[in-house]
């Protein structure tokens, strides 16, 4: 059954003005435990498709079904309320908190959904341990590498079991070993907790890894490969 | 969490977050330091006229509050047992005649008030014998009438101590009397104007040239403690009938205006600091929020709805608004009691200031209520001024923020 599904999603920017069509009619499913890699090339509209599944932003026209539920309809508090519950955001800045550490990063969102203390202590470390940054703890995101950031990032977007992991380019800014390395983790996670991950890239190696590649071109899906098939 | 994430985010800039909380700190200090001057000088003079001259409470016959004739006056055991009814809570009392007479000397005349009292009792109402700078408060065996006046007058009637003065004024039948005093005391108060007119002798010899009778007096003053004032004054006024029983406010309207006035000037005063503090918290916090655009919206796309973000950001600026007034309350203090005890010598203007009342030196004093409602208008201030960044915050696209 899928978990995400567009139909006919389309986004355009400056609609009365000069309007752009970032998302132009996609209409695709994703079902639960995929790995999949959006490719294309920069301005063909991933991060916009990637932000109207996270519900970041709302369709122009079209609906994005979540579970069945069109999130589009969804006010701003609602919305806030599903992508803390159903999503991690894993970006190609990394984006961690820069006054918490390492381990606060990725307990913060479960002391959003106000987890007790021992839940959010077993799984920050079950998660850092799985990311290999357990010994990074108590470090403060400025004195890791790129790479540990990136791992911590996608501890903190896995801290909350969300039904799906949303990465907009997150080996852009990686050397290839840690890219790798990123890329295991997540195959790692994705088999293990069978959580839904979309990658928007332009990586060949995240390419290579991935077991569903849609690639998209001006807005629309030009091709939809799933590799196993 | 969101008051620790709060409170490193303050520090986050530690450069910046010291500029606003010294902006604070400072403004607060300015305006506290100057109120706490103004606030000494207003208690400086309102505590000599009550120390020196009106005391804290008078009672008169109703007909001497209006037109204050010599012949108005009562007999002392007439409120002798309303005083003794409230022995207790009184802490001394003196009676007094008075009359407004000519004070003269081969150099030159004032005109005075002249107060005819008891030694001991005055002594235990007023501190005009601590005031002493020359010669004795009435202790002389001296055979002529004594009187203690003030250096002013001293300096206009070009005399001193042990000089004479004739004192002219009517008695009770209207005939003018003539009446040479030896000059035994001379004092001196924080108040210049005070000591040219007030002049003092003993009822004993005042009364026989006034005629007004034994015993018979035209004003009472009393020295009650602050938290019984009320209850005494009721006391005497349902007591005595017939009289006029004035509290120290009623009977100088204008310390208990230039009171009021001060604490307005003081809130005004704070008021234009905090308006001008406003802007500048509004304007770092504007400058904080956009900074942290991207990280903001990344908070906001993780999950964290805009009532915790707008809590975080208000956080901040109330933790700025609170350190600033900490450090700003704290110098104040520091500065008011170190000043407070040992005064501040203003003696390019010390005439005009013993004019008014208040010595040639200024203490500053601050009520404890008067730093909480500071410091809860510091806090008021850093709500308000938050409200700018919070809405600024809201209104930023998140995909938008996260693309820049």
């Amino acid at each position: 059954m899928a978990v995400i599904e567009s139909i006919d999603v389309h986004k355009t920017y400056n609609p009365e003005t000069i309007p752009v069509r970032a998302v132009d009619g996609i209409s695709v499913s994703f079902d639960a435990g995929e790995f999949t890699a959006i490719v294309g090339p920069s301005g063909c509209g991933k991060t916009t498709f990637l932000n109207l599944i996270g519900g970041l932003e709302k369709p122009t026209q079209g609906k994005v079904l979540i579970d069945e539920k069109d999130i589009s309809k969804l006010s701003i508090r609602e919305m806030t309320d599903y992508r803390l519950h159903n999503i991690g955001f894993v970006f190609q800045a990394y984006n961690l908190i820069p006054v918490m550490s390492a381990y606060e990063n990725v307990a913060f969102i479960m002391q959003l959904l106000k987890f007790t203390k021992k839940d959010i202590a077993e799984r920050v470390e079950y998660l850092l341990r799985t990311m290999s940054v357990w010994d990074k703890r108590d470090e403060r995101p400025n004195t890791l590498s790129g790479g540990q950031q990136q791992r911590v990032a996608v501890a903190r977007a896995l801290a909350s079991k969300p039904k799906f992991i949303l990465a907009d380019e997150p080996t852009a800014n990686l050397d290839s070993k840690s890219t790798g390395t990123l890329l295991d983790l997540m195959h790692h996670i994705n088999e293990t907790e069978n959580t839904t991950i979309i990658f928007s890239t332009h990586d060949d190696r995240v390419m290579e890894r991935a077991r569903r590649l849609i690639q998209l071109d001006d807005g629309k899906i030009v091709k939809d490969e799933h590799k196993g098939a | 969490m969101i008051g620790r994430l709060a409170w490193r985010n303050v520090w986050r800039n530690r450069l910046r977050s010291l500029v606003v909380v010294l902006a604070i700190a400072s403004g607060l200090f300015g305006t506290l330091f100057v109120a706490a001057i103004s606030r000494g000088m207003i208690i400086r003079i309102v505590q000599s006229t009550i120390d020196n001259d009106i005391s804290d409470l008078q009672i008169h016959s109703d007909k001497y509050v209006i037109s204050e004739e010599l012949i108005d006056v009562f007999p002392q055991s007439q409120l002798q047992a309303a005083i003794d009814k409230n022995a207790v809570l009184i802490d001394a009392y003196s009676f007094r005649v008075k009359v407004e007479a000519m004070a003269t000397s081969a150099n030159g005349s004032h005109q005075v008030t002249l107060l005819g009292i008891d030694k001991d009792a005055e002594s235990r109402v007023t501190g005009i014998h601590d005031l002493v700078v020359e010669g004795t408060y009435f202790d002389t065996k001296t055979k002529l009438k004594e009187i203690c006046v003030g250096r002013k007058l001293v300096e206009e009637l070009e005399v001193r101590l042990g000089s004479k003065i004739v004192l002219s004024f009517a008695d009770v039948e209207g005939d003018i009397m003539y009446e040479s005093f030896k000059i035994t005391g001379i004092y001196k108060s924080s108040n210049s104007e005070f000591d040219k007119i007030n002049t003092y002798v003993l009822s004993d010899d005042l009364i026989p040239i006034l005629k007004t009778g034994e015993s018979n007096y035209h004003e009472a003053a009393f020295r009650i403690s602050e938290s019984a004032l009320d209850q005494v004054y009721s006391s005497l006024h349902e007591e005595l009938p017939g009289y006029e029983v004035m509290r120290w406010f009623e009977i100088n309207k204008t310390l208990r205006a230039m009171s009021s006035m001060m604490d307005l000037f003081t809130f005004v005063m704070v008021l234009i600091v905090l308006i001008a503090l406003i802007f500048g918290v509004i304007n770092t916090m504007l400058m904080v929020v956009m900074e942290r655009r991207k990280e903001l919206g990344m908070l906001r796309a993780l999950g964290m709805n805009n009532f915790s973000i707008g809590r975080m950001i208000v956080l901040e600026t109330v933790l700025l608004g609170i350190i600033g007034s900490i450090v700003g309350n704290v110098l104040t203090y520091i500065s008011v009691s170190w000043f407070g005890d040992r005064g501040i010598k203003y003696a390019s203007a010390a005439e005009g200031l013993e004019q008014m009342g208040m010595g040639d030196t200024l203490y500053p004093e601050l009520g404890a209520y008067t730093y909480i409602a500071i410091t809860l208008l510091v806090l008021v201030t850093a709500l308000i001024a938050s409200i700018f960044p919070v809405r600024r915050v809201f209104r930023q696209n998140i995909a938008e923020t996260l693309r820049n």
